[in-house]
């Protein structure tokens, strides 16, 4: 009998063993561990793009986020604790899904504790919440070695973005090196940073204080438009106003973004800022330089689907800019109607400007997608440039609208195939001397190094694409590229270039200081979409997510319908109140001009105007109260009947069964 | 007879025993006003203004405290009864296995918390009366609920199997639930990871890891991970395991 007892301690402690192996093996090492999401709009669920920048974080370099929320009461409201929770939710999601690269630290900083002291070392933003000066506080901090995103205040608002800002600063502070920019455009706008000699300095040199901005957080470096294939190493093509840009280089942006890289190209039909580029000429020092209007990628755009008149300027009347007191229809300052909302990139933006700007007709092919990013109202028209021009001094004289909203900013993404597919299309200069090409040049660039171009050369200004007819059997050898590796090319696309001027990005001190404030979105826009394209296609595939918030919509309005039943009763008493009280003045009134002979008729009858208003402000407060009364009363019901209804049908059951017993028992 | 009959003959008798008492009554009295009031007067669920049964001083979020004491109170019974009464050498005699007998008296008691989760049905209809709740969470929120309750029943029973004070059993199931609880509860574990030093801290998460909360809370929101309705299970299975070895040695 004793060995089948120890036999059978055995085989408990082996399925037990069995069990927590069992569970071992799901938890721990996420064996056969399924996940259902219950909820409706998949709350638990992160995207695609969340998912990818977590799992991909270096296990060497782990991850801390500390999530400050205040949780007494006292000192956050109701909508705090709420969204608190959606925080905290999400939050645990991605560390779960980091497999232990993430650790979660909640932290609730009281007034006066170790806890407040830290929520201040890491800038979380407090409110001022009573009297005493005690904060709340309510933010986030993501850290990874000596690297940190700060995210000040979290408020429910900004829900949707919630996880585009998170998975922005896991990108951000786990990112090893600088993204490399190539900007190319045909003005000097993002010059050498600091290299002037003295004297030399031009206004229009000066590099555009948005490349200024990019310059603080990736490296920036010219691609000249001549060139005919952009470094390996460049990973955004920033492309601004390619005016009369040739097939050659347009080949050399399509061949970039079908290698991975990642574009974004503003071109104009009428771009105001070229022409502050234009050089007469002098004799010995600079040639003449001349910038056209006008931009375009047109092979490239007829293989994108991307419709494009460069002769064409939007004029809208509805998101029409007011300039020198009159509102010029082709100067757009575009409010949150015409921006999408659905995109966690351009959902914060308030307000972009856009100054004579054209319309994309977008009808994306193949696997390629478009999202339409900025847009005009539809009470806008397609107009030529001469009335463009003319629209800056003159009202339009025959506007219609077209009852059509006229696309500005797109993004297109998917798998690109290449406008060229005849490889680099020959040059077209007139008889340039060909330098013969480089033979045995090191192929570094997959689409064939073209002749004559060495990666990064900074061609002159007359430096024309040389094409020479030795190097075309050359070209024939090395093949281009036919279409793009993955889903993941990027182009984003945007129909003025004056956007991102100085002055129109910034407004600065008026009185001459060094200070400047952003005036609109516009900056916001393009760092934006920087910051997103150096993430990789992850951040951009974090979508908007919608908000778990359900309020109590028959409470809100049950309560709404009883103060509807109070309101003419309580108009009433405002307005006798009201009555009384401007009885009262006058009888001031009367009294100041007629002096001291009316004085006592009116003391008697202004006693009683007073104790009238007592009265009468009784009367509404208990109005007020009974109101309340009323809201607390459906409460409490409301309570009662969840409390004790199922509790006496409980009592009735069990009385009735033990009386039913009883009688059966004194039958017997 | 069969497994099944003989499992559905212990289950009756013990199931009519709890009902023929007035124990039964009394604590779905008590479980019902308690989720209820704690929802509404204590968690402030109508000022609370959210259309959801989860999240922090929830209606589920109650739960693990009610059970707490009152799943012991259902299962002190279970063998620490038969012990006192002298019937377990009786159900020894009987022609069955032990496990059928652990089951069948394991059964009873988790339909009675079946039939007390379902009496707290008047706020499913409040709640969608007042909003539009998201039906998901409401049904994972019972699961969560249904499989807590379950463990702590299933440790009450191995307690019950080895002491024949029904008061003994209920104070050592008490503190076992409650041990259970406040390690797995997160604000616990932030303070514990607080005091502890850092190379600790992978000793915490792992005992946190054991414990119910870290496992319930995010049933109770929506989300059904497999891993945590696992760890459920398989505290039930291995605490009735230990009931059925605790029988069979008292048999023997």
């Amino acid at each position: 009998m004793k060995s089948k007892t120890t036999l059978s301690a055995l085989v408990l402690l082996l399925v037990i063993a069995i069990v927590v192996v069992v569970n071992i093996l799901v938890s721990g090492l996420g064996f056969l561990n399924f996940r259902m999401d219950l909820t409706e709009k998949g709350i638990f669920t992160l995207s695609d793009g969340t998912r990818r920048i977590v799992e991909g974080l270096n296990p060497d370099k782990p991850v801390a986020i500390r999530f400050y929320a205040t949780s007494d009461s006292r000192l956050m409201p109701q909508w705090g604790q709420t969204y608190g929770n959606t925080v905290r939710d999400l939050l645990l999601e991605i560390t779960k899904a980091s497999g232990g690269k993430i650790t979660l630290e909640n932290i609730d900083p009281r007034p006066n504790t170790e806890e407040e002291d830290k929520a201040v070392a890491d800038d979380i933003q407090g409110y001022t919440v009573n009297e005493e000066g005690d904060k709340a506080y309510f933010g986030l901090a993501i850290q990874s070695l000596d690297k940190k995103e700060i995210i000040p205040t979290l408020t429910p608002a900004e829900e949707g973005t919630l996880e585009y800002q998170i998975a922005r600063a896991l990108s951000q502070v786990t990112r090893t090196k600088r993204s490399v920019i190539g900007v190319m455009s045909p003005m000097p706008i993002s010059g050498p940073a600091f290299n002037f000699p003295p004297g030399m300095q031009q206004n229009q040199q000066r590099p555009w204080i948005a490349i200024q901005q990019l310059r603080l957080d990736y490296d920036v470096r010219e691609v000249p438009m001549s060139s005919e294939a952009v470094d390996s190493d460049i990973n955004i093509l920033l492309v601004i106003h390619p005016a009369d840009i040739s097939p050659r280089a347009e080949f050399a942006i399509d061949q970039f973004l079908l290698k991975g890289g990642k574009v974004i190209a503003f071109v104009d039909p009428h771009c105001l800022v070229s022409r502050a580029y234009n050089n007469p000429g002098q004799m010995g020092r600079a040639p003449t330089t001349f910038v056209s209007p006008n931009s375009d990628l047109p092979t490239l755009f007829k293989e994108w689907g991307v419709g494009y008149d460069k002769n064409l300027v939007v004029a809208d009347m509805t998101f029409r800019t007011a300039n020198n007191r009159r509102a010029v229809p082709t100067f757009l300052s575009i409010p949150k109607e015409g921006i999408n909302d659905k995109e966690p990139m351009t959902e914060p933006l308030q307000l972009i400007q856009m100054f004579s700007a054209g319309s994309f007709n977008v009808a994306a092919k193949g696997n390629v997608t478009a999202t339409t990013l900025v847009h005009s109202s539809e009470k806008s028209q397609l107009i030529d440039t001469t009335d463009a021009e003319k629209a800056m001094r003159e009202d339009l004289k025959n506007f219609q609208a077209s009852g059509k909203s006229q696309v500005m900013g797109v993004r297109l993404t998917g798998r690109f195939k290449t406008a060229f597919p005849d490889g680099q299309p020959k040059a077209t200069a007139p008889a340039a001397e060909g330098p013969g090409g480089i033979p045995g040049m090191p192929g570094g660039f997959p689409g064939g190094l073209p002749p004559g171009m060495l990666p990064g050369g900074t061609g002159g200004e007359n430096d024309k694409p040389a094409g020479a007819p030795a190097g075309e059997k050359k070209e024939e050898a090395k093949p281009s590229l036919k279409e793009s590796a993955n889903n993941d090319g990027v182009v984003f696309l945007f129909s003025d270039v004056d956007m991102e001027f100085d002055e129109f990005v910034v407004e600065r001190d008026p009185m001459g200081g060094a200070s400047m404030r952003m005036s609109n979105s516009n900056l916001p826009l393009l760092l934006n979409t920087v910051e997103l394209l150096s993430g990789g296609a992850d951040l951009i595939a974090v979508r908007s997510r919608s908000s778990a918030n359900r309020p109590f919509t028959k409470l809100q309005e049950l309560n709404a319908n009883i103060e509807e039943q109070y309101r003419p009763r309580m108009q009433k008493i405002e307005q006798d109140l009201n009555d009384v009280v401007q009885e009262i003045a006058k009888g001031g009134g009367v009294k100041a001009t007629q002096g001291l002979i009316m004085l006592n008729p009116n003391e008697a009858q202004a006693k009683q105007l007073q104790d009238k208003q007592v009265e009468l402000m009784a009367k509404r407060r208990e109005l007020i109260k009974e109101q309340t009364r009323m809201k607390d009363r459906r409460e409490f019901l409301i309570t009662l009947l969840n409390m004790a209804a199922v509790p006496l049908l409980i009592i009735a059951v069990g009385v009735t069964i033990a009386a039913r017993r009883r009688s059966l028992q004194a039958a017997h | 007879m069969s497994p099944t009959k003989n499992i559905i003959a212990v289950f009756k008798r013990e199931f009519f025993s709890y009902f023929n008492s007035p124990l039964a009554y009394i604590i779905l009295f008590i479980f019902v006003i308690a989720a209820m009031g704690f929802t509404f007067i204590v968690g402030g669920f109508l000022s609370s203004n959210n259309a959801t049964l989860s999240g922090q001083g929830s209606f589920f979020m109650w739960h693990p405290w009610i059970y707490l004491v009152l799943v012991p109170a259902v299962g002190m019974r279970l063998w620490s009864e038969e012990q006192r009464l002298g019937t377990m050498e009786l159900l020894a005699t009987m022609p069955i296995s032990p496990w059928h007998a652990v089951l069948g008296k394991y059964l009873a008691a988790a339909s009675v918390w079946a039939i007390g989760l379902a009496l707290t049905f008047p706020i499913i209809l409040t709640v969608s009366y007042l909003g539009e709740p998201d039906p998901g969470p409401i049904i994972s929120g019972y699961i969560a609920s249904y499989l807590y309750a379950l463990a702590c029943l299933a440790i009450t029973s191995a307690v019950s199997a080895f002491t024949r004070s029904q008061v003994i059993c209920f104070i050592i199931s008490v503190a076992i639930c409650l041990l259970l609880f406040l390690f797995g509860f997160q604000q616990v574990v932030d303070f514990l990871l607080k005091v502890t030093p850092a190379s600790l801290d992978g000793l915490v998460r792992f005992i946190a890891e054991l414990c119910f909360m870290t496992h319930f809370y995010e049933m109770s929101k929506g989300l059904l991970v497999f891993d945590d309705v696992l760890y459920f299970l398989s505290v039930v299975g291995v605490c009735l395991g230990i009931t059925h070895y605790a029988i069979q040695a008292k048999r023997a």
